[in-house]
């Protein structure tokens, strides 16, 4: 039976799906370098087969499906796959924004990503996990590649509430500790914290040799500021409140999240990590399909460079 | 700084409107919870001070807006000379200059007069005023004739002729009523082609014409934002003595007989008056009348008589030596001095016997002595048959036998100014009476005929009435007049009619009338209760009377030609009617130049008509009648009593009639000041300023938080 969910959407599932794919080559063109799994055939759960290659260990060769087709088939094991993705979900309160120009809030937004993503890996047979953090670790299931695990994640996923402050950066701290293996990490956030802790943190990450993508998510009145007359501005998550006009400083706003996400796009190209700037009004199954386009016209040009990061355009 | 619509500056408060909606922005905010507040602040903060000055200078420019546009519209004004001078825009005014030449500005002090004063006052409002207003001038003598105007007294050829008509102008004899002079300068800045419109009133502020009317139609002037200014041309009150009347006592000026007047003679000088000699003027001849002491603050009558010594319309004149105001020492009357008077007495009974005819006893009262009248004793039959002739005098005795032609004929003589003289008898039918004569109170007769009274009465009461027909008869002996007495009289009913008055009673208990009289048109009309014979009444062979029926019959017999006596400022008015007239000429006093009179025929007979009568003297009026011989009149002009009145208005009073128009009021010697300060208007300016407020507020409203 299908997973289903609120945030599985099948036209973002669809329109991703034929590139599942591609994204799988290109996330294992990605992989070519980093080192193979070292617990092949061992105590894992075999997965699926795929036909014989010259240079295959003979020792994964399946005599039962020779004997039924007289085709020589190797089996796959879990670890057979390099590929295990970790999301990690800010659900912060700050993320509990919906403007007004926006169909949902940043973290309705995010999760459909998240699930989106997690039904990828799925269906690719990789592994997959998910945390949810707000000013710390709020739940973590552990990757893996069971087809339960997405159900898993996507009850996660709608049993969360934006709640509490963020602190990203102590988060990806214990993310650092609870993926020991290489992997795909995926930050999901409107990195609306301490950016030098962020940074430290995931220097933390690269350091363990994990591939980066980070995707930031912004209301478009968060970008722009379009508010008329009056406003009392009340922080989510604190308890300070400044009443202004924002047609006095509107600009002057404009360029200063224009700084913000510039400077975090930038630190993250030094990284060599992928960023793609989200506003919540843009068509996340457009977004998601062109940033993983691109990734698999990376993974055909060959070696893995670092995507630029940026907006994806739908 | 003045306002030419100061009372809407209470708007003013408006530009609090703009700070009140920013304010209440400010109440009136949204809720937002936010996410980027570490961004929000920075961007507060980086722009606090330039937020806070973008903001301050767009209420500036929005109140600036505000009261530019409020100002505007109060229409001030700035001094001329002040250091605002390169604010104005000139608006142009409509100005409308009255220049009081009314005869009490002719009180001198010194070389000057207030006249004089005022006609150089003008002169220089004229000489200063700007090039593009539009000027109409006109006098308080006849205010609804400007005597200038021009659209644009910038135009040198039109000045010119405005200074020219102004120093043309001469003091009248006129009164004036202010309030109908206002009334015209308001019409004539109603055609005003400028919407700013300006009164300036050059008058001496005598309190003389500034009745209740000025109030009201400054009220309304006021509601239509015309600006007034005084300027005060008085000179300090001084004593004034004046003959302030001129009239002919007796009844009718006859030809060879002693021709009664009385002159009034008023002294408002500081001290007394008198004696002194008046010079009387009789057509050619001239004689002195001595004019004794009158004490300061009294009138004085002066009587003296003149004998005419030929017929027609004459004029006299008397005069007093010049004093402050000379204008209103002379006065003048004319007289139709008749040749004689014709009289037709109507037999209603007519006898051969002595002193048994109705007229017997009227014939001998009219005809002894020397006396002026023609008497023609007719019958009824014959009067009634010839279509009834003109008189004088008409005396009907026991008349029957009228039909309604009679009198329809008669009722025309009398208001055209025949006297009537009316007496019963036994053919006296009271029903007849009263339909025709009496016609309810309309007709000829001073009285209802109830019936007759067949009782004795004796003795006649005469009734004080002022120039009473009989007054004669209240310097007869109470016994002479207990002497009068009569068989039967006539029951009369006399009506509450201010045109009928009773001269004398029977004396008996119920106070009979026994005369009436009745003013019917320009005639009188006089009615005995008692018989002219001896049918019921032994009257007319007492000596009292006599002397009743000459001097009531001369006092109710035509006066003559009327109208010959006007106030400057009225108008000359001959009726001609069908008879030819032509060349009608008139020559004013002092003038060696006839001028044409008008010929009106619009509502009635046909009628020579001059008007311009503002100088006071002896008008002559020609004319050539339908033998082509040249018909004289003479029409006497004097100058408005009331003017002689050299008190000053009250300031109050001047606060209560003009009030709502908030006059400026100059003394003349201040005129330099007044032209000086008259000011600029600026109110394009400020328009110009709010117009420019609004460009840069859509500006800011822009670029205002668009740029870091």
């Amino acid at each position: 039976m299908a997973a289903s969910s609120k945030y599985s959407d099948p036209e973002i599932l669809a329109r991703i799906g034929r590139l599942g794919l591609r994204a799988r080559h290109a996330v294992q063109g990605t992989l070519a370098g980093i080192n193979k799994s070292p617990a092949l055939g061992q105590s894992v759960e075999f997965v699926d087969y795929r036909e014989y290659a010259p240079g295959d260990d003979l020792k994964l060769l399946d005599w039962r499906v020779y004997a039924r087709n007289n085709r020589y088939t190797i089996k796959l094991f879990e670890e057979e796959s390099n590929l295990r993705a970790t999301l990690l979900l800010d659900a912060s309160n700050s993320m509990r924004y919906v403007g007004d120009r926006s169909a949902m809030s940043k973290y309705d937004y995010a999760a459909t990503l998240v699930a989106s993503l997690a039904h990828l890996m799925i269906d690719q047979r990789d592994a997959v996990g998910l945390m949810v953090f707000d000013e710390g670790q709020r739940e973590w299931i552990a990757p893996s590649t069971k087809r339960m695990q997405l159900q898993r994640i996507l009850d996660e996923l709608e049993a969360s509430e934006p709640e509490r402050s963020t602190s990203i950066g102590s988060v990806l701290h214990r993310v650092a500790d609870e993926i020991p293996r290489r992997g795909l990490v995926f930050l999901v956030s409107d990195l609306l914290c301490d950016l030098d802790e962020l940074f430290d943190a995931l220097g933390r990450l690269k350091h363990r040799a994990h591939e980066i993508v980070v995707f930031h998510l912004l209301d478009r009145d968060e970008l722009e500021l379009p508010f008329s007359g009056a406003v009392n501005f009340r922080d989510l998550e604190g308890s300070d409140e400044i009443m202004a006009e924002p047609r006095y400083f509107q600009s002057i706003y404009q360029d200063a999240m224009k700084t913000f996400t510039t400077e975090v796009r930038s630190r993250l190209s030094d990284f060599g990590a992928d960023y793609l700037l989200l506003p919540t009004d843009d068509d996340l199954g457009a977004a998601l399909s062109h940033y993983l386009n691109r990734r698999v016209r990376m993974a055909s040009r060959g070696g893995r460079r670092a995507a630029p990061g940026g907006r994806a355009r739908p | 700084m003045t306002f030419g619509a100061s009372a809407l500056l209470w708007a003013l408060g408006l530009v609090s409107v703009p700070v009140i909606i920013h304010l209440l922005n400010r109440r009136r905010y949204r809720d937002v919870e936010w996410a980027p507040m570490k961004y929000l602040k920075l961007s507060i903060r980086t722009n606090r001070r330039k937020i806070r000055l973008e903001q301050l200078l767009l209420l500036l420019v929005r109140t600036l807006f505000v009261a530019g546009i409020v100002l505007a519209i109060c229409r001030p004004r700035i001094s001329q000379g002040g250091g605002l001078d390169w604010l104005a825009f000139r608006a142009k005014v409509s100005r409308l200059i009255v220049v009081d030449d009314s005869l009490s500005t002719g009180a001198r002090s010194g070389d000057n007069s207030s006249f004089s004063i005022a006609r150089n006052a003008a002169l220089k409002l004229v000489e200063a005023m700007d090039t593009d207003d539009s000027l109409t001038v006109i006098v308080a003598s006849n205010p609804s004739r400007p005597i200038a105007t021009s659209a644009q007294v910038g135009d040198q050829e039109a000045r010119g002729g405005i200074v020219d008509a102004v120093r043309a102008l001469q003091p009248t004899h006129t009164g004036t009523l202010w309030g109908e002079v206002l009334e015209q300068a308001g019409r004539h800045l109603t055609r005003s082609p400028y919407p700013v419109r300006e009164v300036t009133i050059i008058t001496d502020l005598r309190a003389v014409g500034w009745t209740d009317e000025v109030q009201r139609t400054a009220t309304r002037l006021s509601t239509a934002d015309v600006r007034l200014r005084i300027v005060d041309v008085g000179l300090s009150p001084v004593g004034n003595i004046a003959i302030v009347g001129l009239e002919m006592v007796s009844p009718v000026a006859l030809k060879g007989m002693p021709c009664e007047f009385v002159a009034e003679v008023r002294n408002d000088g500081t001290g007394a008056f008198g004696p002194i000699a008046a010079e009387l003027t009789v057509g050619e001849s001239q004689r002195t009348v001595r004019i004794p002491r009158i004490a300061t603050g009294e009138t004085l009558k002066i009587p003296f008589s003149v004998t005419f010594r030929e017929d027609g319309v004459q004029a006299i004149g008397l005069e007093l030596p010049d004093d402050v105001l000379p204008l209103d020492n002379t006065r003048w009357h004319a007289v139709d001095v008749r040749g004689h008077l014709n009289l037709i007495l109507v037999d209603g009974d007519p006898s051969t016997e002595a002193f048994q005819s109705e007229t017997d006893f009227l014939q001998v009262a009219f005809t002894v002595g020397d006396v002026p009248w023609r008497v023609y004793a007719i019958t009824d039959s014959e009067w009634l048959g010839n279509s009834i002739p003109e008189a004088d005098l008409t005396v009907l005795a026991n008349v029957g036998g009228l039909r309604s032609e009679h009198v329809e004929r008669v009722e025309q003589l009398v208001r055209k100014g025949m006297g009537l003289v009316l007496f019963p008898g036994d053919q006296t039918d009271a029903e007849s009476w009263n339909e025709l004569l009496w016609k309810n109170g309309s007709g000829l007769s001073p009285a209802r005929v109830m019936g007759v009274l067949e009782e004795a009465t004796a003795g006649l009461v005469v009734e004080f009435e002022n120039a009473s027909p009989l007054e004669m008869l209240t310097r007869i002996t109470p016994e002479a007049m207990k002497r009068i007495a009569a068989e039967k009289t006539l029951e009369l009913l006399v009506p509450s009619d201010e045109a009928v008055r009773v001269l004398a009673r029977w004396d008996d208990v119920d106070r009979n009338p026994a005369v009436i009289e009745r003013r019917f048109g320009r005639g009188r009309v006089l009615m005995f209760s008692t018989t002219c014979d001896r049918a019921w009444t032994d009257w007319p062979t007492e000596p009292t009377w006599l002397l009743s029926i000459r001097e009531s019959g001369l006092r109710v017999a035509d006066r003559g030609v009327p109208g010959l006596n006007l106030e400057a400022g009225q108008a000359i008015v001959v009726p001609v009617g069908s008879a030819r007239s032509e060349d009608p000429e008139v020559l004013p006093p002092g003038s060696e130049t006839p001028v044409p009179l008008m010929v009106r025929s619009d509502d009635g007979p046909r009628t020579l008509v001059h008007e311009a009568t503002a100088v006071a003297g002896v008008y002559r009026v020609t004319w050539k009648d339908a033998r082509n011989k040249t018909v004289t009149r003479q029409f006497a002009v004097n100058p408005a009593t009331g003017e002689s009145d050299l008190e000053a208005l009250d300031p109050r009073r001047i606060d209560k009639l003009l009030g709502p128009m908030r006059p400026t009021i100059t003394h003349h010697s201040d005129l330099d000041r007044l032209i000086e300060g008259e000011g600029r208007e600026i109110w394009r300016t400020l328009m110009t300023i709010a117009l420019v407020m609004l460009l840069v507020e859509s500006f800011l409203m822009v670029h205002v938080g668009r740029q870091g």
